[in-house]
């Protein structure tokens, strides 16, 4: 017994591909009278049969997708995708919260809003630092969607081009969220080092005596930039929970607490029973990326919960989950709330 | 084989202790045969080699034939016949990977599954990654998740925040599009 038993006069309306794709997917053939709808179908024309055959084939072929590098990446995003956030809990406690100030009804299977991602924008070449921050801390989203968190008084430099992704920590630090990409490398410039990482997540800062640079997830490799002050060396690959510290005749790697070197950026907010105009000025705030409000109805919905900073995507999807609300991309670093529907 | 696999996954009580090989209902036995028979030709035609087959199935399956519970005796060989498909599928592209045996195109069903028989496995792969790279990412991200990672469609329900019926529609929407468009790569 299938969950969605098959009529044979509903396939033989349907284009060819897609009666295959559904009676490989649906049909059970143990149970004859599913049999017996998928042989009349394959029988009706010999075209069938090969599509549901080539159907069959397609699958089982990807049996064999553990050796394919793209396969990787595409299984990594889409655990990404998938992953359950630790805002769920939170979104349970909201759920029960909305439900009780007579918004509820609303949460029942709703798919997350799909966001083009605002990046920020970046030149082909290093110039003039396009990122730079003074008093707050800000998270920036990259154009090719790894993330860059600046500390107060940090000023970054980007050059991306098709052939790489390169950038040039100027002052302050930085903590870097790498998207893999085997064939455009991250490298990131600071105190005369080049960084190069493949997906990972480090950190670099030059705000306090010399270069040091943390890694907390993956591996990087540390080389000399030809204009090094303190001249050539050898470079050093760096494990995930070390820490290299430039040094005139050879850098220092010893093992350090990573999880402090990421713990500066991460920083929450908790609001009790606030309009949702000021709780997105705060987060705001904190964020290169901005959100903006024009529905007033929109800007006065009352919220409760505890957000993180410096990932406004993050902030929609939960908000929409709890909300009647969703965002939308509204030009280059910029999301609007509206009303869902 | 998704649904034969997704029945017999729950652990049936009386396959657990084995004991209970009842005699084999003759006619149940007969209806099983000429419905494995028939899963057969419906991959090869009327191969001779489907009768091998058959009787590879019986000999895997022969302990539990005559269980007591027919609908897990019926879904134990029939998942039977898959894993005895699937060897053989791996046995000749193993066979074909060594070039000892040629491959022989004239022969009926002699296709590894593909009715064309000019794509080979690794071929297949690499046209439908190809594909799953031009669908909409949630359709590619619920393939993945569903075909590569094995998750069950009510894990990826509740991961996403969406109905049952909303995954597998997705699921056979990709299969769709890689049937469609893995023929247009070849």
């Amino acid at each position: 017994m299938s969950a969605y038993p098959l009529e044979f006069a509903e396939m033989a309306q349907l284009p060819r591909e897609e009666a295959a794709a559904l009676l490989w997917l649906n049909i059970d053939e143990s149970d004859p009278a599913q049999a017996a709808v998928l042989d009349t179908w394959l029988d009706k024309d010999p075209e069938n049969r090969a599509a549901w055959l080539r159907a069959q084939a397609i699958w089982s072929g990807f049996d064999q997708a553990g050796d394919e590098a793209t396969l990787r990446v595409l299984r990594r995003r889409a655990a990404k995708a998938s992953r359950p956030s630790p805002s769920s809990r939170w979104m349970a406690a909201a759920a029960v919260f909305v439900a009780a100030i007579g918004l509820g009804l609303w949460l029942a299977e709703r798919p997350a809003p799909a966001l083009p991602p605002p990046v920020v924008q970046a030149t082909a070449v290093f110039g003039e630092p396009d990122l730079v921050t003074a008093a707050e801390a800000k998270t920036f989203d990259l154009p090719d969607g790894s993330k860059a968190s600046l500390a107060p008084g940090s000023a970054l430099d980007l050059a991306y081009d098709h052939g790489g992704r390169a950038m040039r920590l100027v002052r302050g630090r930085a903590f870097f969220d790498v998207v893999p990409d085997r064939a455009r490398p991250f490298t990131v410039e600071a105190g005369g080092r080049r960084i190069t990482a493949l997906g990972t997540r480090f950190d670099v800062r030059l705000d306090e005596g010399p270069l040091r640079v943390t890694l907390v997830e993956g591996q990087v490799s540390v080389a000399r930039t030809i204009d090094a002050p303190d001249g050539p060396g050898r470079p050093v690959v760096l494990a995930a929970g070390e820490q290299l510290t430039a040094a005139p005749g050879r850098d220092l790697v010893a093992p350090t607490e990573a999880a402090s070197a990421a713990a500066w950026r991460e920083s929450s907010i908790t609001f009790e029973d606030r309009p949702l105009s000021e709780v997105v000025a705060e987060l705001n705030r904190h964020s290169a990326t901005k959100l903006v409000i024009d529905d007033p109805k929109v800007a006065a919905l009352r919220v409760t919960g505890r957000f993180r900073t410096g990932d406004p995507q993050r902030f929609l999807r939960t908000l929409a989950q709890v909300l009647p609300v969703r965002g939308e991309a509204a030009g280059p670093g910029r999301y609007r709330i509206v009303r869902a529907d | 084989m998704g649904c034969v696999e997704r029945k017999v996954a729950a652990v049936h009580p009386q396959s657990a202790d084995g004991s209970k090989a009842a005699q084999a209902d003759p006619a149940r036995a007969l209806a099983l045969q000429t419905d494995v028979t028939a899963f057969f030709r419906r991959r090869l035609g009327a191969d001779a080699e489907v009768e091998d087959l058959v009787q590879e199935v019986f000999v895997r399956a022969a302990d539990q034939v005559g269980l007591a519970d027919e609908a897990y005796a019926r879904a134990y060989v029939f998942r039977t016949a898959a894993s005895v498909w699937a060897d053989r599928h791996r046995r000749r592209l193993a066979r074909r990977a060594d070039q000892h045996v040629p491959f022989d195109p004239e022969r009926h069903g002699e296709t590894d599954n593909d009715p064309a028989g000019r794509l080979d496995a690794r071929e297949t792969l690499r046209a439908a990654t190809a594909v799953l790279l031009s669908l909409p990412e949630r359709t590619r991200t619920i393939f993945v998740l569903r075909r590569i990672e094995g998750m069950t469609v009510r894990e990826i329900a509740g991961r996403l925040g969406i109905s049952g019926s909303a995954v597998e529609k997705h699921v056979a929407k990709a299969l769709e599009r890689l049937l469609a468009q893995t023929g247009d790569l070849r």
